[in-house]
């Protein structure tokens, strides 16, 4: 019997005890090991990383005292503090080393999960859109974001299933944007969203 | 020796089967959950109150000292104040009464920043910031009641627990049904004038029987967050679409496709919106959203924003102790134009649990007296795991 209770009391000490993941974020330990850093540059990578990461914590802090926490405020605060590091970051780096920062930073952008504003806008000058086509451009965007917000309450904690929400929508949206764009632009589409083809890949749920 | 005969006891003389695999399986399973069972009901007590706390903790801004039935200020007149002082409004709640502040949301041009602040429902004077918190203790209590700060493996241990949880209440109403007479009116009360091994008994036996359906009711809402399997078996069963996986893939992609082509046709009036420039006012909206929504209740203006160029009443009933808190919606174009009324009891009954589906699972969907019965109904669930051990050890 004593055996049992000692048994029930470990798992609940366990239980209490047990250190939760930190809320998703950037990884830049593995951005590190991309950049092949000299020793100068890794103490000043390491200092920035380190500052802005104890800058977010005291923002979303404040945030969360304020009471008003919410998804908006959260993310608003990542995209500005994660657009600002990389920057700060850039500052001491060589031309391909700041590829490599851009790239990972645009790639793991907290609730970033359409294409990039970026590459929405580097589509609008390629593709040449004239100002109708550009205005449809954006609704069809903005209808994909939304179809695939609304289906959050379906998705909410099951990767898979919104990995398969997101595919889905993203071919509607692709039908959609066939009947905008010429088939010359559509083409043209279809090899620039390459460049972010890991969107939707593994989306979290 | 004698807790393997407890774990592995045999049948009884005269126990059907049924009752006999019942009631072990109710011991066993009891045991295997208890510690989780009794954290995540714990837990979910300690954060139902999470509102209630945090107002009592900002009181003097949050609710109205100088309580009279004067007028109400008007919107524009909210909107003027704050943007004389290069803050837009992005929000506004009226409380239903006078009792309580008027709460505005503004985004601060110059800085740059999202604030808030309470103001007198009367004269607009601003009253404060809710600045006091204990969000970290709320935020601890809901980390360990959704995953016990494990992570992922936390999740499933929890929504394994409360599944064997919804297995228990089962189970532990087939062993409540009484036999005879007697054993009726035990089943109904608790005898306080007993030796206290009858006492913890009568808890364990009356209580759970009296919050068998509520307990369900919460387990099954709180698997409903956790599981996808269970979401998609609630939202079918009421007639909704279900969860998309590789098996229903093909036969939904036509109704997927049918919610794009209507968040297109929104998303290409929404653009046509952005374009209008034209002064609205706020009082007439209010007014008319008044008219549409003749009710005593809580009222929030949205105000247009980047992605939705549309004004957005929407007003949340607060007639009597048990009315239903749920939402109902009176969209307005950027010019001031009526667009769309949203009734809660005009959505489609899945949509209806979709949208309530949390509130339904903490019990804010009764307003406080919902949070106070659930509180009462969780920490007995609490004390579940408790009396059934001390049950069990007394048999030993």
């Amino acid at each position: 019997m004593k055996k049992f209770l000692l048994i029930l009391a470990t798992i609940s000490v366990l239980c209490s005890c047990g250190n939760e993941k930190k809320r998703r974020g950037i990884d830049f330990t593995k951005l590190k090991a991309e950049l092949n850093l000299s020793a100068g540059q890794e103490e000043k990578y390491d200092a920035i990383v380190t500052s802005y990461e104890e800058n977010r914590q005291t923002q979303l802090e404040e945030l969360k005292a304020s009471g008003k926490m919410s998804r908006k405020g959260y993310m608003k605060i990542m995209k500005t503090s994660y657009t600002k590091q990389e920057e700060a970051l850039k500052a001491f780096m060589n031309e391909e080393q700041k590829e490599l920062t851009h790239e990972f930073v645009k790639r793991y952008m907290p609730g970033q999960s359409d294409y990039s504003d970026e590459l929405k806008t580097e589509i609008v000058q390629t593709l040449a859109l004239d100002s109708t086509q550009a205005v449809q451009y954006k609704a069809v965007n903005e209808a994909f974001t939304k179809a695939f917000r609304d289906a959050h309450d379906h998705y909410h904690g099951n990767g898979e299933a919104a990995t398969m929400y997101w595919n889905q929508f993203n071919e509607d949206r692709k039908v959609a944007l066939q009947k905008i764009f010429s088939d010359d632009q559509y083409a043209q589409y279809l090899e620039l969203i390459k460049k972010e083809s890991y969107r939707g890949q593994n989306e979290k749920g | 020796m004698r807790l393997k005969q407890s774990l592995f006891r045999k049948r009884r003389k005269k126990e059907s089967l049924f009752k006999y695999i019942m009631s072990v399986s109710h011991l066993w399973l009891g045991l295997l959950s208890s510690v989780v069972v009794f954290i995540v009901c714990f837990s979910g007590a300690m954060y139902s109150f999470k509102t209630q706390i945090s107002e009592l903790l900002n009181y003097e801004v949050v609710f109205n000292s100088q309580e009279t039935d004067a007028n109400w200020i008007q919107p524009d007149q909210i909107k003027t104040n704050f943007l004389e002082e290069n803050r837009q409004v992005t929000t506004i709640i009226y409380p239903s009464d006078f009792s309580r502040n008027i709460l505005v949301a503004y985004h601060d041009v110059e800085e740059d920043y999202d604030g808030h602040f309470y103001i007198h429902p009367t004269s607009g004077e601003i009253i404060g910031s809710s600045s006091r918190s204990i969000g970290h203790f709320f935020d601890l209590m809901k980390s360990i009641h959704k995953n016990l700060l494990l992570g992922k493996v936390g999740n499933h241990i929890v929504g394994v627990s409360i599944l064997i949880f919804v297995v228990l209440l089962v189970s532990g109403l087939v062993l409540w049904f009484p036999k005879n007479k007697k054993q009726w009116k035990q089943g109904f009360t608790i005898k306080w004038s007993a030796k206290l091994p009858r006492i913890i008994y009568d808890l364990h036996n009356t209580l759970g029987f009296y919050t068998f359906l509520l307990l369900l009711f919460i387990s099954i809402t709180g698997l409903y967050v956790s599981y996808a399997w269970v979401k998609s078996a609630v939202v079918v069963s009421l007639g909704g679409q279900p969860v998309l996986n590789e098996a229903n893939a093909e036969a939904m992609k036509s109704e997927l496709s049918n919610v794009f082509a209507s968040f297109l046709e929104e998303s290409i009036d929404n653009q046509e919106e952005k374009k209008k420039e034209a002064s609205v006012s706020l009082n007439q909206l209010l007014e008319d959203s008044k008219q549409r929504l003749p009710y005593k209740g809580i009222t929030t203006i949205h105000f247009p924003t980047e992605d939705n160029p549309n004004y957005q009443i929407t007003k949340i009933k607060q007639e009597s102790i048990f009315s239903a808190v749920v939402p109902d919606h009176v969209k307005y174009g950027k010019d001031g134009q009526f667009k769309k009324l949203i009734l809660f009891t005009d959505q489609s009954i899945a949509d209806q649990f979709m949208e309530v589906s949390l509130p339904l699972h903490t019990g804010e969907i009764l307003g406080l007296s919902g949070i106070i019965l659930y509180f009462i109904v969780t920490m007995i669930a609490c004390s579940m795991p408790v009396t059934g051990i001390l049950i069990w050890v007394r048999k030993l």
